[in-house]
């Protein structure tokens, strides 16, 4: 399926779309509840200008706006009809915590933010900025906005510069993003995934609009919002995008502890824990993918990120094991029954564009799993901010973390779970789940996985493009 | 042996609704403890469900509440109506109580003449499973599992040395007496694609024996048969250019998806009862009963091994037309999550069902009957949520099974007694 190319309205997307602000090393995220519609709005009316676009990098620091479904309900009191109904309902219900793993400690009820014991969460501020200082100026300068304009305060989280590009238990991340057609930068067609899969307003895998919220002509009097294909309605959604936001805390001890245990128990030394963790990744620490070398480290061409399974040879897993997390997260050409173009065809449509970083500091400031391996956890709290965009949050980010990340039968596996995550089977609590090395002559299986990633916050978030978020700053969007 | 459906479908007594209601319900929440039917004693039973379908009103007239009864069974029909009467008699006679025309007494062979009576013919049956035996399942899952305790912590040898000494073992257990005795697949599974090809051509041959053989000129057949087919192709076209202009998609609402949800995913697999109106008139309703007939055809001869046009999640579907053909009835039973069930249709089977549901109500603008359609995937998934109907009673004899997990046992059974070559060897014990 050739992917559709539409020239995109940069200037109405939010800069966080169409660039991760890697330049600007800091990033806090402010959560907030609205408590008085009109001076929300105001204040809301205020600091548009500063929202960042897609065609701006300003250097002094960099502003993104997202909105829970009561946030939207809040500042605009007519109805929108075509939300997706994930986010209608939201990131907290039991159906979603069984296929999302929010179970036991990771549980809703559990968590700092967004969970049903926390205070109902409308927006976040996204706030991105090239020095600390800059970040805590435009922190308190807000803050000190919020009181005078009926915004609570719920909870700001931190993400400090990250410059060797790894997540807290060593290993490369971010490596592969999908990349839209029509933009500056170009990729080959099987890293090239529809618009629409990300943006509302734009052909998507299937080339067809995604679903967009709509609001009625009338409640839209000056004209603000851009016309919908449904006579009689504006579209709200145009440009905009649904945020995934999770707070993943990480147990950096425990994970290699894990290694450790399964790599005694396929017969290796306990040395060599990091193979065993690599194996579960699909990748080696420095980014390696084990396709391209499943049995050392060895220097990671960048270009080497394009790799794929069937074409190295690897149907069989002996390379990449079957359920490694990146295999699982990101099937490529090696998709269950299907020809290697249609998995390619079919696994772009379950992509998403990551937008995360991490949090709290490393366990060891080189951020390498050598040194990292053998340090106990100190008193620090540490994970990832988990954000990624897409425009249909069930076929998407839910599938993947659903039917490929926790399914303990993908890929025809019998107990497997994602070995990274290690999310328990919410259809069956008590159970030990396994970890499968595929190898001649016969597999090897690494009993008793742990969890060692826990849930501890989370939301469904809508983007709205730059006139939707002027719409939603007006005064009188009321009747 | 094979495995066939059963579908009962029994009126409810009006004022008894909203008690047979709950009863199913309350049943439906502790399938396993509940103290009404005992599942574990049904012998032929792969999966089990009771829907209620509630009063409607199509076209002015009234369609009382309905009790559907839908089963995948092992064997004969009569055996399987014993199996259901005799283990359970307490259970279904209660059940049945509030539907009209039920036995007054409670003999389970009364009961059986009442499900017998209102079963009705299933058009279009699919498994994935195909041959196995409920008892063979979990006999095939137990020899896996032991395989598994076997090689915990065996020393790494050659292949062949590694198939020996499973064989050896295995054969040393009694309880595992079975797995030696060869399983052979179904006659369909294994030449199904081939007799019906030659069934295909021996049909083309007789029609142009008749063509060549009929005192009639020869052009009469051909013409007729292109004037009835291009007819009725017209005539389809036309209701399909009427229907899309009338187009209006179906929203979701997240409440009554919500219901929906509660009951899903707490087993390996989940279940869809699916319930719409056929289009009205004659075109529409022999167009989707010949298009149920081909894709049965296709079901039993070709897909049979699991794998439906790619699609390797499904352990059993089935369509009906009930109500003297108002409506059609779609139950599945399927592995892993309705976003992704349904996103394989779209993706790799949307020409059949497309074929299938284009003949049905508020269904996604079609082209020439399977085109389009279900490839309208957001628009196809919410009609598919806003046309699901609760099922209040659902049972699966292994919850934990997949249908590759199945599958791949019956192949891993099949492959240690059979001698192999080093190569057959090696790809054996990647199945283990």
């Amino acid at each position: 399926m050739a992917t559709k190319t539409v020239s995109m309205e940069l200037q109405d997307i939010q800069g966080l779309l169409i660039r991760s602000h890697k330049e600007m090393s800091y990033a806090k995220y402010f959560m907030a509840h609205i408590t008085e519609q009109e001076k929300a709005k105001s204040w809301l009316s205020d600091i548009i200008p500063e929202i960042t676009d897609g065609i701006s990098k300003p250097t002094d620091f960099r502003l993104q706006i997202a909105f829970t479904y009561s946030g939207i309900r809040k500042l605009c009191n007519a109805k929108m009809f075509g939300f997706v109904v994930e986010f209608e309902q939201g990131m907290a219900t039991d159906f979603r915590s069984r296929v999302l793993g929010d179970l036991e400690e990771s549980a809703p009820q559990n968590w700092e933010w967004g969970g049903p014991n926390n205070k109902a969460l409308d927006f976040v501020l996204m706030v991105f900025a090239p020095s600390e200082q800059r970040l805590s100026q435009k922190h308190e300068e807000t803050l000190s906005l919020w009181t005078q304009n009926g915004i609570e305060h719920i909870i700001s989280l931190d993400a400090p510069p990250n410059p060797h590009g790894k997540e807290h238990f060593g290993f490369a991340d971010g490596i592969t993003q999908p990349v839209m057609p029509g933009l500056s930068k170009s990729d080959l067609p099987e890293n090239t995934v529809s618009q629409g899969e990300f943006i509302l307003g734009y052909p998507n895998g299937y080339d067809q609009l995604p679903a967009t919220p709509l609001i009625k002509e009338i409640n839209d009097p000056n004209q603000q919002l851009p016309a919908s294909k449904e006579s009689g309605y504006r579209d709200f959604g145009r440009n905009g995008s649904y945020m995934v936001f999770r707070q993943l805390e990480q147990d950096v001890e425990g994970f290699w502890k894990q290694a450790k245990e399964g790599t005694k128990q396929i017969g290796k030394e306990e040395s060599a824990c990091i193979y065993t963790a690599s194996k579960m990744v699909g990748r080696w620490p420095n980014g390696k993918p084990m396709t391209e070398d499943p049995e050392n480290e060895s220097s990671f061409d960048p270009k080497e990120k394009y790799f794929l399974y069937l074409k190295n040879g690897d149907k069989a897993g002996h390379k990449c094991p079957l359920g490694s997390h990146v295999r699982r997260t990101n099937p490529r050409d090696v998709l269950p029954d299907n020809k290697p173009e249609a998995s390619v065809e079919i696994s772009n449509l379950h992509r998403i564009l990551r937008r995360g970083r991490i949090y709290g500091p490393p366990l060891d400031e080189s951020f390498s799993a050598e040194k990292i391996k053998d340090l106990p956890n100190d008193d620090k709290k540490r994970g990832l901010h988990f954000i990624c965009f897409n425009a249909n949050i069930a076929r998407q980010f839910e599938f993947i973390q659903h039917m490929w990340c926790n399914n303990t039968k993908f890929d025809g596996l019998y107990n497997d779970p994602d070995p990274v995550l290690g999310i328990k089977d919410y259809r069956d609590r008590s159970k030990k789940h396994d970890f499968t090395i595929q190898a001649d002559p016969v597999r090897q299986k690494i009993y008793g996985l742990t969890r060692h990633v826990e849930i501890k916050g989370g939301a469904y978030f809508f983007m709205p493009g730059l006139k939707a978020l002027k719409f939603l700053s007006q005064k009188d969007v009321t009747n | 042996m094979r495995q066939r459906g059963l579908t009962v479908i029994t009126r409810i007594q009006a004022d008894k609704v909203n008690e047979l209601r709950s009863l199913l319900e309350a049943i439906g929440r502790d399938i396993n403890e509940n103290p009404v039917v005992s599942f574990a004693s049904f012998r032929t039973v792969h999966f089990l469900r009771w829907v209620i379908l509630d009063e409607t009103t199509i076209n002015e007239e009234r369609i009382a509440a309905q009790l559907v009864l839908s089963t995948n069974f092992d064997g004969k029909l009569i055996p399987h109506l014993e199996d259901l009467c005799s283990s359970n008699l307490d259970g279904l006679f209660q059940i049945y109580s509030h539907c009209e025309g039920a036995p007054k007494e409670k003999f389970s062979q009364h009961l059986l003449h009442y499900l017998k009576k209102n079963r009705i013919s299933i058009p279009a049956f699919y498994r994935g499973t195909a041959g196995r035996k409920v008892a063979q399942i979990h006999q095939e899952q137990s020899l896996w599992k032991k395989i598994q305790g076997l090689l915990q912590g065996s020393k790494s040898e050659n292949g062949d040395k590694i198939k020996t000494k499973l064989f050896d073992e295995i054969k040393k257990d009694p309880s595992f007496a079975w797995a030696f005795s060869p399983y052979k697949k179904e006659f369909n599974q294994q030449f199904g694609g081939i007799t019906l090809r030659f069934q295909a051509l021996a049909v083309l041959a007789a029609l142009l024996a008749l063509i060549i053989i009929l005192p009639i000129p020869s052009y009469i057949i051909p013409t007729f048969l292109f004037l009835f087919l291009g007819g009725w192709w017209i005539q389809l076209r036309v209701l399909e250019k009427k229907d899309e202009e009338a187009f209006i998609a179906a929203r979701q609402d997240p409440s009554e998806v919500a219901v929906l949800m509660k009951k899903e995913d707490f087993k390996v697999q989940n279940q869809l009862t699916h319930l719409v109106e056929i289009k009205p008139g004659v075109i529409r309703l022999y167009t989707l009963k010949f298009v149920l007939w081909a894709i049965n055809l296709l079901a039993s001869r070709v897909y049979n091994k699991g794998n439906l046009a790619g699609i390797q999640s499904i352990h059993f579907a089935r369509w009906v037309i009930i109500d003297k053909g108002r409506r059609l009835l779609f139950f599945s039973n399927y592995d892993g999550s309705w976003e992704s069930y349904l996103g394989e249709f779209v993706d790799r089977a949307a020409v059949g069902l497309t074929g299938v549901w284009s003949n049905t109500v508020g269904f996604p603008p079609t082209k020439n009957l399977i085109r389009n359609g279900a490839r309208h995937s957001a628009e196809f998934k919410a009609w598919a949520r806003f046309k699901q109907i609760p099922t209040q009673i659902w049972y699966s004899a292994y919850p934990t099974s997949s249908i590759k997990n199945i599958n791949n046992n019956t192949a891993i059974r099949q492959g240690l007694i059979k001698k192999m070559n080093p190569e057959k060897t090696k790809e054996w014990l990647q199945r283990l």
